[in-house]
């Protein structure tokens, strides 16, 4: 187990090492930031100043070491557009994008696990007819749409909750919901799916003929044996959410990671950019790793392998 | 829902919504104010709060910092200068009560109102003045915006505590125009007090509103300033929420979240307009839509004139702004909006008559071989802009001028516009260009002088004048200069003027406001609660 978590953990790093190459490149591909940053009137020795006081005339070879150092010494940089620390703006920025995401994979898990398990358990039914509509429906609309008639319906039409905007409980509903159906889509289809594999095998049915009850077979061994390929994609999904989000943060003015990314590659901010992007990354392989964990837990082959 | 304010009295906005959304907040600032050095008398705590629906976040808050017209919702309700718009969008005393001009146009002498204040109490005095401009030339403030006014200050002279006299290094005619948003006025104390950046944690400033609160990205709170020297606002708490889509951005003034919501797209304010509890206000702004031509290095053709002039007619900008802009605009025939100075002048409009337009083209030799190469802005921060440069492309095409469109992310966009060299592939370039007040002489310097940010366009004639434009004493001779500068630019036709974008505000029908015209940002401290 300690040589698996170790193998993972060094191939976390070099990852680690392609990407600052890799957002260090692709940032500076976006163009110069000055024309963005400093108003039309900023005379040239104003736009020269900013290149040299952010390093930005030197060659990109000297940028990328300074960048590195700098990195291995928890500093990103100072953000070109609100001169503060670019990694204290993505630390602001994660955590609502993390709560949200949480919440959003729980109201998925919530509507997607049992609605797979009662697809799989009576299949042809009317309900499971249903049931694929509803993953149909769930994966066929996109965010933006739903998120947008999520407001018309609950906070125009009926006025319950906040349009938009975070800080309180009632602003999760509107934006958790929108990301959490759309997820709970693909884990229904997964449950169902893996669910009935499960419950047509033979230990399944060897439970059956030793009278074990039926509640136990279905949600202790069956679920459990299903549950790998559904945590599987339950950490793709949340690493997707930490920096994908995009569409839903930015209709209901959610303060995340994923809007000030985009904004920050449209306003050519290279510290924000680098400081999202390496900030994410690291949470997404984290996740990884722990997704690797519990497999090893549900299904003990894995760390024997 | 009810929003309550820290004293216990709730300005409900919709009732049948579940309360305690605001509660937090409230209770927050409440904190706040009672923390804020002797300035919230307890009539501000008896006011309404008002909450206003913004699309961007602010760049800065430090008034030398300014980066765009994006931050002045935040600097003209906050800051102001010794002059700056009065209600009806003209420059009119403010910090300062009254001025002299020497006859030379070189020296100004400003006498300070007697019951001007800092938000932090203190009274604004001449010293505060004098600083305010130190700081604002000093090379460590890194001020991108020194170079259009207090740059051209030789000195400020400290006469007594109200009273001082600002030398100029070259007379300036759009010295007081530009005293609103390239000269704010801060306080020397509250500066050197607090160290380094100072406007990051405590703005102080002397606006009607005063700062008390910011969470980046998602709001920025003011309360309204009680002793402001005579533009107290209405209300107490003031939230600017940074809502930054705009079918969300408008959704808030329709659930009664917000009571005004800025940047109303005119795709969507013709619905806002027939909900029954909000009007869509909208204000002349001073942004001008045109289309940029090359004649510098572009098509051949495109260096003369008459072409350029044949190109204006080409396009019928009537029908653009209605089918693009919804008549949320303001048609242009000069390069600037008539109500800024020396933009009043009469012209023969240019008339859209594709046939004659057709004809010219064909008498000057124009290559009709060689498409135009228009680059556009993608992602907009003007409304419709891909629809507009679509619309003008095809009038082109009707005359038989090919075309190739090369839509670009805003970044690129003002990269190759704003670029040193002009790019020689390019023709003609979709622009927008907002105009801070309503004097012509920095815009037009930047837009059409040789060298000029975003001039695609070199005329030595042209380019004397410019640089006579401000050496004037008297207001009237310099009118009639800049008017005879504006007719021939109008000859010269370097650009395919389009539109001036109106302001377009979703507003409670509860509150009475009249938006300060010919600025492009809320200017709040009017609003009223309808009788």
């Amino acid at each position: 187990m300690a040589r698996f978590i170790l193998t993972r953990l060094g191939q976390t790093l070099v990852t680690l090492a392609l990407l600052t190459i890799l957002i260090f490149v692709l940032a500076r591909l976006t163009g110069d930031p000055t024309p963005l940053v400093l108003p039309s009137e900023a005379t040239e020795a104003d736009r020269a100043f900013f290149r040299e006081q952010y390093g930005l005339d030197r060659p990109i070879h000297e940028q990328y070491v300074v960048f590195l150092r700098n990195v291995l010494h928890g500093d990103f940089g100072i953000s070109f557009r609100y001169r503060e620390p670019a990694f204290n703006l993505v630390l602001m920025a994660i955590g609502p994008t993390l709560q949200l995401a949480g919440v959003s994979m729980l109201v998925a898990v919530m509507l997607g696990l049992p609605l797979g398990i009662a697809a799989a358990l009576r299949p042809g039914s009317w309900l499971a007819a249903a049931v694929r509509a509803y993953a149909s429906f769930g994966q066929a609309v996109p965010t933006f749409w739903s998120g947008l008639m999520l407001i018309f319906l609950f906070a125009i039409t009926l006025p319950l909750l906040p349009s938009s905007g975070y800080g309180e409980v009632e602003n999760f509903v509107l934006p958790a919901v929108t990301l959490g159906f759309y997820a709970s889509a693909s884990v229904t289809m997964l449950t169902w799916a893996n669910m009935t594999e499960a419950l047509r095998s033979d230990f399944v049915q060897m439970e059956r003929v030793l009278g074990i009850p039926r509640r136990l077979i279905v949600l202790k061994h069956a679920l459990r044996n299903a549950s790998l390929p559904i945590v599987t994609y339950l950490g793709l999904q949340f690493g997707l959410l930490l920096g994908g989000a995009v569409v839903t943060e930015r209709v209901f003015a959610w303060p995340g990671v994923g809007q000030m990314l985009v904004d920050a590659i449209l306003n050519r901010d290279y510290p924000v950019v680098q400081a999202a992007v390496m900030l994410t990354a690291v949470l997404v392989m984290t996740i990884n790793l722990a997704v690797d964990l519990l497999y090893a837990v549900l299904d003990p082959r894995v760390s024997r392998s | 829902m009810e929003r309550a304010d820290s004293s216990g009295i709730t300005t409900s906005t919709r009732p049948d919504a579940p309360a305690g959304i605001g509660r937090r907040a409230a209770l927050l600032s409440g904190a706040a104010m009672a923390l804020a050095a002797g300035a919230a008398p307890a009539r501000a705590q008896s006011k309404p709060s008002l909450t206003v629906a913004v699309g961007t976040d602010l760049n800065t808050q430090d008034p030398c910092r300014v980066a765009g017209g994006n931050d002045y919702y935040f600097f003209a309700n906050v800051f102001e200068g010794l002059y700056g718009p009065d209600e009806e969008g003209k420059p009119a005393p403010l910090l300062a009560e009254s001025h002299t001009v020497s006859p030379d146009g070189l020296t100004y002498e400003f006498t300070l109102r007697p019951n001007a204040r800092f938000h932090n109490g203190e009274p604004v005095t001449a010293e505060d003045v004098r600083f305010s401009w130190q700081r604002a030339v000093a090379p460590e403030t890194r001020n991108p915006r020194a170079s259009v006014l207090v740059a051209n200050i030789a000195d400020v002279e400290v006469l007594d505590d109200r009273r001082c006299r600002v030398r100029l290094k070259k007379r300036d005619a759009s010295f007081l125009d530009n005293c609103g948003e390239y000269w704010y006025i801060i306080s020397k104390k509250h500066v050197q007090a607090a160290g380094e950046n100072p406007f990051d944690r405590q703005p102080i400033g002397t606006g009607p509103f005063a700062f008390v609160e910011r969470r980046p990205r998602s709001y920025i709170k003011l309360r309204g300033f009680e002793q402001h020297w005579g533009r107290v606002p209405a209300f107490g708490e003031v939230t600017l929420k940074i809502v930054p889509d705009d079918q969300s951005r408008v959704a808030q003034v329709q659930t009664g979240e917000s009571d005004i919501v800025v940047n109303v797209p005119p795709v969507l304010a013709a619905p806002l307009q027939r909900l029954p509890n909000i009007q869509v206000i909208r204000a002349p702004s001073f942004q001008n839509v045109y289309i940029a031509i090359n004649a510098l290095n572009g098509h051949p053709g495109l260096r003369r004139a008459d072409v350029r002039r044949a190109l204006n007619m080409a396009v019928d900008k009537a029908a653009l702004l209605r089918a693009t802009m919804l008549g949320f605009a303001q048609p242009l025939e000069l390069p600037c909006h008539t109500n800024i100075f020396g933009c009043d002048v009469q012209v023969t409009p240019y008339g859209y008559n594709p046939d004659r337009a057709r004809q010219i083209l064909r008498e000057a030799g124009f290559d009709f071989n060689r498409p135009l190469r228009l680059l556009g802005q993608g992602t907009g921060r003007v409304p419709q802009a891909r629809e507009t440069l679509q619309g003008v492309a095809a009038f082109l095409n009707r005359i038989g001028v090919k075309t190739e469109i090369n839509m670009l992310d805003y970044g690129a966009w003002i990269s190759a516009y704003g670029a040193r060299e002009k790019d020689p592939s390019v023709d003609m370039v979709f622009a927008n260009f907002t105009d801070y007040n309503g004097d012509p002489s920095g815009r037009l310097l930047r837009q059409v002088r040789t060298g000029g940010t975003y001039s695609w366009y070199s005329n030595p004639e042209i380019d004397a004048m410019l640089d006579r434009m401000n050496d004037f004493a008297s207001v009237e001779e310099r009118q009639q200069f800049v008017r005879g500068l504006i007719a021939r630019l109008h000859e010269e036709a370097p650009l395919i003027p389009l539109w001036t974008l109106d302001s377009i505000y979703g507003v409670s029908k509860r509150l009475s406001w009249k938006p300060t015209p010919n600025v492009s940002w809320p200017v709040l401290w009017n609003v009223r609660r309808a009788s």
